[in-house]
């Protein structure tokens, strides 16, 4: 008996020490002062801490890996990451606890920074989206170059239509070509599944609908699918609003600034560098590229500095806005 | 009328005999009470009369019916005819009025007879107004009197009472026996088990007393008590002066035995050397006045010195004699007063040759 | 705090102003929980009555099983539902996958193993006593098991209540097997979502992930009330049949 009261005081003492030592890392990088100086004051073995919060997309891949190691290599910087979807990384950096986002969702990001949480938005890197459907194509959209006449079409038939429904990047994306389309989505036909974009393939394909999915996702599922790409994005010279930007975001410094905005620039001008899109152009899962590099511009592309409201949804020549540097046609 | 016959009933569990070959009979209208130490088997005969067990051979009839051989609507209808009120009752949970009700109810009884029959029921038993009360909430006396109002509702041919006082104190044991009485006035055939001698003799129209799973006598109390068959039954019974000796001479149906340095005369057969036991009930032991000559009437005469006096219950007094023969003597008060007995004093007394017992082993 | 603050005001908001979203979304829980848990009782209960009522051989085998099943984990349900139930599965020719009706039969799996469990210790734990007088003060076989029914009724209560708690707080079959699926219409108000297959549980990472604290805040609030009437419920029972003036 009394061995057992022992036992369980000397186990109540580990979990309080396990707690007070959590407690203390934890105070270690809130406090931490930004900057240089902050770094001679902290002992040599305890690298500084940089968070970010992105989403699954990049996480998954395995890409955020290899950029990450290089940057810790490079500055001696462990990157701590939070990967959740557009939204809730969107919602972390307004929060203050991320020092920067890495995400996918235009409209979104332009709130971000209109609201002044956010602030040196970049373009990193791109790939694309993919319509994908039903092999019998019911709604007959098949090899379509438009994406949103393709989502016209599907509504007027009343096919039927998965949709993330979780306010994720692919979710906005989806939402805007919708609007453009002039269409308002809703009834039996539009199913939301509020989950993650490999059970939306799932989903979509036991019921065998037509969904908007990240080319790299659809590629991964593609054995276990009964899909078929119907409408293709600009990698493969599809229709360029199916580009998907990814930008990083550093936190506004003048609203918290206990978040470590000097590691948050070096980290966005990594990415953006020459060395940092290199990494991103060679990585390659399953011998197939799932990111083209979007920072470095041999052309202009002034409208990546600026709101998707300001410049509209379509350029002066009635294309609809892409956001990211495309290939030169031909 | 016989309503109840037990024939050769064994029962065994694994290999242990708990019965083995009990017969018995029951009359309508009568109350047998089955006597015997923890673990003769008295609860398990009950057991199997109310078919919760099944012995492993012999017959038991219920009206010249046997149960063993009855299945479904026909043996319920029989089992139905009697009850049986265990040694601990539990209660079902709910009130009272439920608990009382539950025999009637699966007898399909109309309610409006039910609610008459309980608030009967209940002031036989003193617990007048006792339907909403919770019966998991009663005390230990009231939840048997409440078991005995549960069997009595059902107006059974034949109440099985399993050691019905054995954890009662007198006052609630003399309001048990009350409560049986009122069943035989309602002509309920009654078997009762009990390891005290006093209420088997008190209650028992017959008695039967079991050991070790066999039936050693069936009898009238008097019986019983005056001609038992055994050393077992005679202690069992009260007979609690119990010798051992050897009969020295066998003449004309009267023999001498000697117990130790005394020698005891009997009516009785026993050929001489044989070793016999011998009992004789305590208020058989006469004392015998020494201050009148004696008369020629009192053989086995012995003197002893008395080593201890406690009362009896009614006027009755228990002496503990010692001297060649140890006795236990049960004496009226106002002759151990006249006589001026005290522990330390020296007493004659005479052991009866007509009721001494030849006991068999 | 100031989230947690805002987030509990608005979603007082969603609930008070009766949200369609929410309300369509917490009707889809109830109904397809409450079916769950009620045709699991229903077929737990009698089949416990009979495993105690009756002897056969491996029965302490089956026992075993039994208890095994209280601790199934529902994503594993879920995954063997589906399986079975995907178009290409042996019963895809339902057409059941990602309804109401799948939902319920997995969900069915949860609860059935607990409610048997429980109703079966609850029934062997009435003493042999209380069916020996049952069985002399005249009951017939039917008689005796209704009332060691009612004797353990308490247990058994326990048991499907504590099946509703399991579907209720579980996530991993129904959002498997259901698809966590809404959809949209067009009202006089404007578009409004409508739950088809989305349950308070599902929707609670989702609103999270999504960044809508009040929203899956005021689902967990529905979800914490359930949860609430549940232990109400449990307690007025328990005082009902651990002790009061039942008349049957």
């Amino acid at each position: 008996m009394r061995r057992e009261v022992v036992l369980v005081c000397m186990a109540l003492l580990l979990v309080i020490a396990g707690c007070t030592q959590q407690v203390e890392q934890g105070a270690g990088v809130g406090a931490a002062p930004a900057g240089a100086e902050a770094n001679a004051q902290t002992p040599e073995k305890e690298s500084p801490v940089l968070v970010l919060a992105t989403t699954t997309s990049t996480y998954n891949s395995g890409l955020l890996d290899v950029l990450n190691a290089e940057f810790q290599k490079k500055y001696g910087v462990t990157v701590e990451v939070h990967a959740v979807g557009t939204g809730a990384a969107l919602r972390m950096g307004r929060d203050g606890e991320v020092d920067v986002v890495l995400v996918h969702a235009r409209t979104k990001e332009d709130k971000f920074l209109e609201e002044g949480w956010g602030i040196n938005r970049r373009n990193v890197m791109y790939n694309d989206f993919v319509l994908v459907g039903p092999a019998d194509d019911p709604a007959g959209v098949r090899g379509m170059s438009n994406v949103t006449e393709a989502f016209r079409k599907i509504a007027e038939a009343r096919a039927r239509f998965i949709s993330r429904g979780d306010g994720s990047g692919t979710h906005t994306k989806e939402l805007a070509i919708w609007q453009l389309a002039g269409v308002t989505p809703g009834g039996e036909w539009y199913e939301e599944t509020g989950q993650g974009m490999g059970n939306t393939l799932r989903i979509a394909s036991e019921k065998q609908a037509y969904t908007l999915t990240d080319r790299g996702t659809f590629l991964a599922y593609r054995g276990k699918l009964e899909l078929e790409i119907m409408v293709e994005g600009p990698v493969r010279g599809g229709d360029p609003l199916l580009a998907n930007p990814y930008a990083v975001i550093a936190v506004n410094p003048k609203k918290y600034p206990e978040r470590n905005y000097e590691l948050a620039m070096l980290y966005i001008g990594f990415l953006t560098s020459p060395e940092g899109q290199r990494l991103i152009e060679s990585y390659k899962k399953n011998g197939e590229q799932l990111f083209y590099p979007d920072a470095l511009v041999d052309r202009e592309n002034y409208n990546q500095y600026l709101p998707v409201t300001i410049h509209g949804l379509y350029n002066e020549e009635g294309e609809p806005y892409t956001g990211i540097t495309l290939p030169p046609k031909g | 009328m016989e309503l109840l016959r037990l024939e050769e009933v064994s029962k065994c569990f694994g290999t242990r005999e708990v019965l083995s070959r009990v017969s018995l009979s029951l009359e309508e209208g009568e109350l047998l009470t089955l006597l015997g130490p923890s673990g003769a088997g008295k609860t398990t005969l009950m057991r199997i009369i109310n078919l919760l067990e099944r012995p492993t051979s012999g017959r038991v009839l219920f009206r010249g019916r046997n149960l063993l051989e009855l299945h479904g609507e026909e043996l319920l209808e029989l089992r139905r005819r009697m009850v049986m009120v265990f040694q601990k009752p539990v209660m079902f949970s709910g009130d009272v009025y439920h608990n009382l009700a539950f025999g009637l109810r699966v007898r399909r009884v109309p309610e409006r007879e039910i609610r008459r029959r309980v608030r009967e029921a209940l002031e036989l038993v003193g617990m007048r107004g006792y339907e909403r009360r919770d019966a998991k909430t009663l005390s230990g006396g009231e939840a048997q009197r409440i078991a005995f109002a549960r069997a009595m509702v059902l107006e059974p041919e034949l109440v099985l009472l399993d050691e019905p006082t054995t954890s009662l104190d007198p006052v609630m044991e003399a309001r048990v026996h009350g409560i049986i009485a009122k069943m035989r006035e309602r002509g309920m055939s009654i078997i009762l088990t009990t390891h005290k001698q006093e209420e088997a003799l008190t209650l028992g129209d017959r008695i039967a007393v079991l050991r070790g799973g066999r039936l050693e006598q069936v009898g009238t109390p008097a019986e019983v008590v005056y001609h038992p068959r055994s050393r077992f039954v005679a202690e069992f019974t009260g007979m609690c002066n119990i010798y051992e000796g050897r009969v020295v001479e066998s003449v004309d149906g009267e023999c001498v035995v000697r117990v130790g340095e005394a020698l005891v005369r009997l009516a009785g057969g026993a050929g001489a050397g044989e070793r016999v036991c011998l009992g004789i009930r305590p208020e058989d032991v006469m004392l015998i006045r020494t201050d009148v000559p004696l008369s020629r009437r009192h053989a086995n005469l012995f003197t002893g010195v008395v080593r201890q006096i406690t009362p009896r219950g009614g006027a009755m007094l228990r002496l503990r004699i010692s001297g060649p023969l140890e006795v236990l003597a049960d004496v009226p008060r106002h002759v151990v007063e006249k006589m001026h007995l005290h522990p330390g004093g020296e007493v004659v007394f005479s052991l009866k040759r007509s009721c001494i017992r030849l006991l068999e082993d | 705090m100031e989230y947690l603050l805002e987030g509990i005001q608005r979603a007082l908001l969603l609930l008070l102003s009766f949200d369609p979203y929410v309300v369509s979304t917490a009707k889809v829980q109830l109904m397809v929980s409450t079916s769950a848990v009620v045709l699991a009782a229903a077929a737990a209960i009698p089949l416990a009555v009979a495993f105690c009522f009756r002897e056969f051989p491996l029965k302490g085998f089956l026992l075993t099983l039994i208890n095994t099943g209280m601790g199934l984990p529902p994503v594993v349900v879920g995954l063997v539902v589906f399986v079975f139930f995907m178009s290409k599965g042996p019963l895809g020719f339902l057409g059941l996958i990602y309804t109401k009706e799948i939902m319920v039969i997995a969900q069915f799996i949860l609860a059935f193993p607990i409610i048997l469990s429980v109703s079966i210790s609850a029934i062997n734990a009435v003493p042999v006593s209380i069916r020996e007088t049952a069985l002399t003060l005249g009951a017939g076989r039917r008689e005796v098991m209704m009332l060691v029914l009612r004797e353990a009724a308490f247990g058994i209560i326990t048991g499907v209540l504590a099946g509703a708690g399991r579907v209720f707080a579980e996530v991993g079959a129904i959002l498997t097997v259901g698809g966590n699926i809404a959809y949209s219409v067009a009202t006089e108000q404007g578009m409004v979502t409508l739950s088809k297959t989305r349950t308070l549980s599902t929707a609670i990472p989702l609103e999270t992930s999504k960044g809508d604290i009040s929203s899956a805040i005021a689902f967990g609030l529905i979800l914490l009330l359930i949860t609430f009437i549940l232990n109400l419920l449990t307690n007025y029972l328990r005082r009902r049949y651990a002790g009061g003036a039942a008349q049957a």
